[in-house]
């Protein structure tokens, strides 16, 4: 069973605020949902070799596709806050 | 005027072919028809205001005695996909105000092809939803009956289609987000083969399981739509090399009907619906056999624990800091906590959390562990299934488009809705949903969908099946 207190702690883990009276619909919605998702565990199978399929999610190299402040003006115009072209934001230490 | 515009690309490419009409006027009669009939649809969350701008573009390429599948024609764009200098929300207040930097690779390739954008469709908030009630700007509704939802995820550009207001529309399928509001208003919707389409500039939700791909009025349109969409992108590694072969056409198909999966929970109506469809492929000379392939009917299951952890990683990327909704808190953590939860809508948070569940240190083998090997053998099990017969049917959807409200308190009947359809995102291949039959709802004749799944790349055998259920084909 998932309780009010779990509810909190995986809000905690994922930043998120949720407000006190929603923790109890919150924790049986997922506790149902979790009871239904259960039923994988009948086709789950250790023994089974893991395959890497063919198509599969692949990440893009992290390199610079773009030209140095192509984009820059338009990014900065999205920040919350910010000192010309840095992004502001509170005092980390 | 309105009586007298296209309502398919072959249509309106026709018609400005033969200069009968010209992008300029086809657009203004898509915009007056929006001004007439979005107010009660509310399909589009905005129109552009550049509509003629482009259209006049259009007329220019034309009249150069340039050509092409998409010149000229208006379609309408899930609010989720980026178009350079257009707010794109994803019907969350999170990004309300979020203006795109760059074109998504979808919208780049169409408009060297020449489309008209008219503007960008409602949806269930972050694609996260089967009804698009879960959009932060308020319910679309159903073209064909308003008192029921549209379907969703992608319901505004559903709607946008069935409406008449927009020739074409683009939309995103995690778990079934094309095809089951495709079903629920009685047009053509593809999920293409993961990785066919390319997803940069789309916002991500499941990435192992998200696709781009069309809602049309007929099967023709969304193979024409298609052709311009697909194909490899630098940007998005997962898309296929263009080299690799689709599957060949053939004249007599095997289609498997996995019976076993649709006794329980589906309605009779859409049953009797599916099984005229049937009928109609065999009389068209193509042999209908019985397949058995228990592992599927765990696909929902599987799909409700990889999805939410792939939604609860991808979305970790919405803290308020560099762009989207911004809530000051106590300090500079507080500041990401007051954010999300103001910025994230009620199913986007469950599923967050449920992801974080999933995917947290004591629960990740019995969860998220189980469905990756759960989806090995779906996977497995599809393909020796695959072997033979060339296509899976089933509904798209176990029943007809319902009542706006009627499930909103309920998120597991919801996920019901898409028993049918997340198998072929849990297993990467393509899958259309094309109208076939209705069925009788309050005196209202309501669409039903027939879903055909063919193995990757198996998109021509969709088009050719699909076109016999249309009528569009022999």
């Amino acid at each position: 069973m998932i309780s009010k207190d779990d509810v909190k702690k995986l809000a905690e883990l994922s930043l998120l605020a949720v407000e006190e009276r929603e923790l109890d619909t919150l924790a049986g919605e997922i506790d149902s949902i979790l009871g239904y998702v259960s039923e994988v565990t009948k086709l789950a199978d250790e023994e089974m070799e893991r395959e890497t399929p063919a198509l599969r999610n692949v990440m893009r190299l992290d390199v610079i596709t773009n030209k140095p402040g192509e984009y820059t003006e338009a990014i900065v115009a999205q920040f919350p806050d910010s000192d010309d072209t840095s992004l502001r934001v509170k005092k980390i230490l | 005027m309105s009586t007298t515009l296209p309502t398919s690309i072959r249509e309106a490419r026709a018609l400005l072919e033969s200069k009968k009409m010209t992008a300029v006027e086809l657009a203004k009669g898509y915009m007056e028809r929006i001004q007439a009939s979005d107010k009660d649809l509310h399909a589009y969350l905005e129109v552009y205001d550049d509509v003629l701008e482009q259209a006049k573009q259009a007329d220019a390429r034309i009249a150069k005695g340039e050509t092409g599948p998409m010149l000229g024609v208006p379609i309408a764009v899930k609010d989720n996909i980026l178009v350079k200098g257009k707010t794109a929300s994803a019907s969350s207040k999170m990004l309300e105000s979020y203006v795109a930097t760059y074109d998504a690779t979808v919208i780049t390739k169409l408009r060297e092809a020449g489309a008209v954008f008219l503007g960008r469709t409602n949806m269930d908030e972050f694609a996260m939803g089967s009804s698009t009630e879960s959009s932060a700007f308020g319910l679309t509704r159903n073209p064909r009956d308003p008192s029921r939802v549209p379907g969703g995820s992608s319901g505004g550009s559903a709607a946008a289609v069935a409406g008449d207001i927009a020739i074409a529309a683009l939309g995103s399928d995690t778990g079934g987000s094309i095809r089951q509001p495709a079903a629920f208003c009685g047009v053509v919707g593809l999920k293409p083969t993961y990785g066919s389409v390319s997803r940069h500039g789309l916002m991500a939700m499941g990435s192992s399981l998200d696709v781009i791909g069309p809602l049309t009025h007929s099967v023709e349109d969304a193979e024409t739509l298609f052709s311009v969409i697909r194909g490899r992108d630098a940007m998005d590694s997962t898309t296929i090399p263009d080299d690799r072969p689709f599957i060949e056409q053939k004249k007599v198909y095997t289609i498997g009907v996995p019976r076993s999966f649709l006794t329980k929970g589906v309605d009779p109506d859409v049953l009797a619906a599916f099984e005229t469809g049937l009928k109609t492929l065999e009389k068209a000379g193509h042999n209908v056999v019985d397949i058995t392939l228990p592992t599927i009917e765990y696909s929902l299951a599987t799909y409700y624990i990889i999805m939410p952890a792939e939604v609860s990683a991808n979305l970790a990327r919405f803290d308020g800091v560099r762009y989207g909704l911004h809530k000051d808190g106590k300090d500079r953590t507080d500041d990401y906590r007051q954010s999300r939860g103001a910025g994230f809508g009620k199913e986007v948070r469950r599923r967050i959390l449920l992801g974080t569940y999933v995917l947290s240190s004591g629960y990740y083998d019995a969860y998220y562990g189980k469905a990756m090997q759960a989806r090995d053998r779906i996977r497995r099990d599809a393909r020796e299934v695959f072997k033979k017969v060339d296509v899976i049917a089933t509904p798209t959807a176990p029943t007809p488009a319902f009542k706006i409200g009627s499930k909103t308190s309920d998120p597991l009947a919801m996920y019901l809705e898409d028993v049918f359809t997340v198998s072929a995102n849990i297993i990467g291949i393509p899958a259309l949903s094309v109208p076939h039959g209705t069925a009788m709802r309050d005196g209202v004749e309501l669409p039903v969908g027939f879903q055909l799944m063919a193995p990757e790349l198996g998109e021509s055998t969709l088009f050719s099946l699909g076109k016999v259920l249309t009528g569009e084909q022999a």
